[in-house]
Parts: C-alpha cells; sequence; structure tokens
C-alpha cells in the first residue's frame, strides 16, 4: 500500500451459509481515482462494497479505507465514507432540508457546520429549488440526487456508490454528469454498474467483476480496444468477450479462471484447454476471530475512532459520549418525526383512548355497583390492573415499524455504514415507544 | 403519556385525599418495567422482518406466551407450576401491582431486558453471517 492508496482491499472473500459470494478480490485505488466495478448481477460488486463500507465483515482478507481498517477501525472507516446503497435509502416522509440534518448528526458533523454543509451538498447535487418538498414526492432522478447528496455531505474522503444510475431513463445524462464530477484530486469515488457504456463515461479505471472474481483491471479505453470482435449480446446486456480480455493486465485470479464461461453462461471461451475451476472446493469459512474482531469494534472505542485532534484522554472520553447521546437522540427525534408524519399514530391514538376509555368506564361502575372503599381503589384497579392490557395490546402495534420499516425502506443498509453502532441505533429506536409510553 | 397521566391522577387524589403514597409509586416503578419488558420484546420482533405485521404478530405471540403460561394449573405438577411462575411476566407484574416491590422482580424485568436487547443487538449484527435479504 503506498501513501497515496486511499481504498485497499487484499484477498477479501466472503461466503454465506456455504456459498461462495467473492473469492479473493484485492485491488487498490489511488487518491482522486474514479474507479467502476463492471459485471453483471450477482457478480459478488454489492457484496465486495458492502465489505468495503463496513456492513458486514469479510470472511478472511482485509481492506481499509484511508488507511483505517474496516473491521477493526470500523466507525473511523465509516466516518471518512460517504455511501450510495444499491436502493436509494430515503425517508418518503421527510422533507429534503430533514432528511440531510438527519445524516449529518448521523455522521456526527460539527453543529455550527451543518447548514454550510447541507447547502454545499444540495448545490452540488442540484436540489436546491427542493429543499423543503417532502421525499416521497420526488421523482426517481431527483431521488437518486437527494441520496448522491447525503453521501457526499460533510466532504468524505472516499465516496462508494452501487448502481448509481440504476432505475434511471437513459436519457438521465444529468445525474451522470452529476456523478461523473464528484471525482476530484481530494475524492476518491468507487462505483458500480452492469452498463459498460456509462462507466466508460464515468471512470478512470475499470474493475470486472463476475461470479465473484476479478476477470480484469484496466483504463475503459483500453478494454475497449481489446473487445474485438465487436461485443456479443449475453442475455440482455452488452458484455465483453473474456476471449478479448486476455491481454488484459494480469491478475491472479484472473489468471486462475482459465477458460471460464462468460459471465451470463452463455459460451465458452474456445482457446482454452485448461480445466475449469469455477468454484473452489470448499467455500472459506470465515477466520477465526475476524468476526469477533468486527462485532468487538462495533462495541469499544478503538484508538483510530476518535477523529477529532489530539485531546485529552478526559476530553475524547466527553466527546465520545456526547457523539453517542447525539447519534441516539437524532434516531429518536427521525422516529417520532416519521411516526406522527403518518396516519398510523393517530389510528394507535384512537385505539388507546378507545381502549382506555372502555376499561375505565368499566371500572367506574365497579366503583358505583360495588362501592370501592375510596375513588383510589378505582384508580387503582384502573391504572394497575386494567391498564396493562392496554399496553399489551397497543405496545406490539407502536414497536412493530421500527426496524422493520427502515428494513423496508432500504434505509437499514445506509445505517449500517454511518459512523454509529448498532446498539445506539436500537437505543435510539427504542427510545421513540418508551418516550410515548413514560 | 400513561405512567405521566397516572402520576398526575394520582397526585390530584392525593392532594385532596392524602394516602399512603409507596404502593403506588410501586405499582408505577412496575408499569414502567412491564412497558419497557414490551417495547423490547417488540424491538426484538421488528428486527427480525421487513413486514410489519409479521413483527407485530411475534411480539403479541411472545407477550400472550408469558402471560397465558400458568393458566392452566391443573396440567402441569407443582415443580413445573413453580418453575412457569418464575418466568411468567405478569406472575412478577403482580407484586408491583399489590404494592410492593421485591428484588426478584426487579431482577427478572432487568433479565428480560437485557435478553431482547441482547437479541436485538445480535439480530443486526447477523448481516455478518446471513447478508442483507
Amino acid at each position: 500500500m503506498t501513501a497515496e492508496t486511499e481504498i485497499d482491499a487484499e484477498h477479501l472473500h466472503k461466503s454465506f451459509a456455504g456459498s461462495v459470494a467473492v473469492w479473493d478480490v484485492s485491488f487498490h485505488v489511488a487518491r482522486g481515482e474514479v474507479v467502476g466495478f463492471l459485471g453483471p448481477n450477482g457478480a459478488g460488486k454489492s457484496t465486495t462494497i458492502r465489505m468495503l463500507t463496513g456492513v458486514f465483515p469479510p470472511s478472511s482478507g482485509r481492506a481499509s479505507i484511508a488507511g483505517h481498517d474496516v473491521v477493526r477501525e470500523t466507525i473511523a472507516a465509516r466516518s471518512q465514507l460517504g455511501y450510495l446503497p444499491e436502493r436509494t435509502p430515503l425517508y418518503g416522509d421527510m422533507s429534503v432540508a430533514r432528511y440531510l440534518g438527519f445524516i449529518a448528526e448521523m455522521k456526527d458533523l460539527p453543529a455550527r457546520d451543518v447548514t454550510a454543509a447541507i447547502r454545499r451538498a444540495m448545490g452540488a447535487a442540484g436540489i436546491e429549488h427542493v429543499a423543503h418538498r417532502l421525499v416521497g414526492n420526488l421523482s426517481k432522478g431527483y431521488r437518486q440526487r437527494v441520496g448522491i447528496a447525503q453521501a457526499i455531505l460533510g466532504d468524505p474522503r472516499v465516496l462508494i456508490l452501487d448502481e448509481p444510475t440504476s432505475g434511471l431513463d437513459p436519457e438521465q445524462v444529468a445525474e451522470i454528469r452529476l456523478i461523473r464530477s464528484l471525482g476530484d484530486e481530494r475524492r476518491t469515488v468507487i462505483l458500480s454498474s452492469h452498463i459498460l457504456s456509462e462507466v466508460e463515461q464515468i471512470c478512470s479505471r475499470v474493475i470486472i467483476l463476475a461470479r465473484g472474481r476479478i476477470l480484469a483491471v484496466d483504463e475503459p479505453r483500453r478494454l475497449e480496444e481489446r473487445l474485438r470482435p465487436p461485443p456479443r449480446l449475453c442475455g440482455a446486456r452488452q458484455w465483453p468477450d473474456l476471449a478479448a480480455l486476455r491481454g488484459v493486465e494480469s491478475h491472479p485470479a484472473r489468471d486462475r479462471l482459465g477458460g471460464r464461461r462468460c459471465p451470463a453462461g452463455r459460451r465458452r471461451d474456445p482457446e482454452s484447454r485448461r480445466p475449469r475451476r469455477a468454484r473452489p472446493r470448499r467455500p472459506p469459512r470465515d477466520r477465526p476471530g475476524h468476526r469477533r474482531a468486527w462485532l468487538r469494534a462495533g462495541r469499544a472505542r478503538s484508538g483510530g475512532d476518535d477523529a477529532r485532534g489530539d485531546l485529552s484522554p478526559t476530553g475524547r472520553r466527553g466527546i465520545a459520549g456526547e457523539r453517542r447521546v447525539r447519534a441516539i437522540f437524532a434516531v429518536t427525534r427521525r422516529e417520532l418525526a416519521s411516526y406522527f408524519g403518518s396516519w398510523t399514530a393517530y389510528v394507535l391514538l384512537a385505539v388507546y383512548l378507545v381502549l382506555s376509555g372502555y376499561f375505565f368506564y368499566s371500572d367506574l361502575a365497579f366503583f358505583v355497583t360495588f362501592g370501592a372503599q375510596n375513588l383510589a381503589t378505582g384508580l387503582w384497579r384502573f391504572v394497575f390492573i386494567d391498564y396493562r392490557l392496554v399496553t399489551l395490546l397497543v405496545m406490539p402495534l407502536v414497536t412493530m415499524r421500527l426496524f422493520a420499516e427502515e428494513r423496508k425502506l432500504g434505509t437499514i443498509e445506509l445505517l449500517w455504514t454511518l459512523p454509529v453502532r448498532d446498539y445506539q441505533l436500537i437505543a435510539g429506536s427504542s427510545s421513540r415507544p418508551g418516550s410515548s409510553f413514560s | 403519556m400513561t405512567v405521566a397521566l397516572a402520576t398526575i391522577a394520582f397526585a390530584v387524589l392525593w392532594f385532596f385525599h392524602p394516602f399512603e403514597l409507596g404502593p403506588p409509586i410501586a405499582g408505577l416503578i412496575g408499569l414502567v418495567l412491564l412497558g419497557t419488558a414490551f417495547i423490547s420484546c417488540g424491538l426484538a420482533a421488528s428486527t427480525l422482518t421487513e413486514n410489519q405485521v409479521v413483527a407485530a404478530m411475534v411480539t403479541y405471540g411472545i407477550l400472550v406466551f408469558f402471560w397465558f403460561m400458568t393458566w392452566n394449573e391443573a396440567v402441569g405438577n407443582e415443580q413445573l407450576i413453580r418453575v412457569l411462575l418464575l418466568l411468567s411476566l405478569f406472575d412478577h407484574y403482580y407484586n408491583f401491582a399489590s404494592g410492593t416491590v421485591q428484588t426478584v422482580d426487579i431482577a427478572y424485568f432487568a433479565v428480560f431486558l437485557a435478553f431482547f436487547l441482547f437479541a436485538s443487538l445480535r439480530s443486526l449484527q447477523s448481516r455478518a453471517w446471513r447478508g442483507i435479504a
């Protein structure tokens, strides 16, 4: 790894329940480069990206972002990162400005810089004029721009965009131009796509992935030169002829592949006579201690986690504590705003009032009929005996949204890549029903 | 909101007709612990699925199980009932509701809460081996 290397991946493997998703992926990205991951669906692009962003740890191998190990210093690595997942992670019930404000808090931007940072991000993404509109009412192109704005919020050193153009019309050149403008000498960008022409327009270097392995790494122009005869259609998408990539920059993974099938599985390389090793016989098992280190990094504060200058240990502890509380409150506020922004809360409030009223009425009748000792007895019966039933009936309806909603919206993936820990998400989410209960 | 309203109601009543404050305070502590236990259970259920209805049903299932488990006392033998009473959520709450605070009940709620919060955390972290569905 050189001093200029901003993203460093070495022998990344990932397997899920015995099936290999990524196999021995290694690459380096220098500062200021714009690199594209190109490959068909299921090639391992998103899995590789998720390992880099710290969503989950690699089964083995290592990766670092801006010099921070993504497993052992996951919070420090995430604080240098802007990420746009494949499913644009938006809360439809928030305005654009409020959404970006929430992300700024989660990224722990200094309070005095938040307004300017949001304005800068909106300016770069061209969404100032929709700042006060609800995200849910925006068009697909604008939603994608909002997603890009949250990624560049706070000027991260590394920007990772997973299929940023998917779902957009081919004519949406504005978005392509926007993505192209994101890379500069200070910012390193990785983006993934399955469309060669897009990657050619945007990236200075392309990494081609298929079936979890790297097939080739080169400049798009040189890749194009080698794609002779013109690319054949494999399925619905254009794919390079792998035989034409033979002379492309050598890579151990590519060398091992030999005469494997083309990514879409339509034909084999006719020149190759070597036996095909499509899959390792035994998928890599999670390295002992690797996952433990990732879990531990999510709990304890590692040395590189505090990126706010050299303070005394007491000062650092204070700031770290403040950061934790700030993220928890940000999640709680968002949950509350989201809850009362929809009709669900009002329906639940009505159910709550009806049930409470019914029990109160029946307890009052009990008091009148049987003559309880005093009013306190009647109140006692209502609050401590019957009220638990109201709580039992209403509380699951309140808590059912929490993480289920985040999973449904796809925002959970973004939350997992922000510099906050899982327990902060849990504390923030549980505070919302807690605050309405107490 | 529940606890705040109950506290205000008791405070107003106490202002006009003073009564011993210990039992209602014990009851309120019990109510808070019970609500917190419900929330932790619901939170754990919501981490399991992206379907809100499924999350609500799982929560109802778990809570109703902890409520009903000691209802059919005639079937189980004495030792089984003793164990079930130790596990029953509402039997521990009844002690608070009758105005007593016992360490065993507080410990029960603390363990209940810790278990479901830990389950939530583990469920979120299961993406390490399960991936993102």
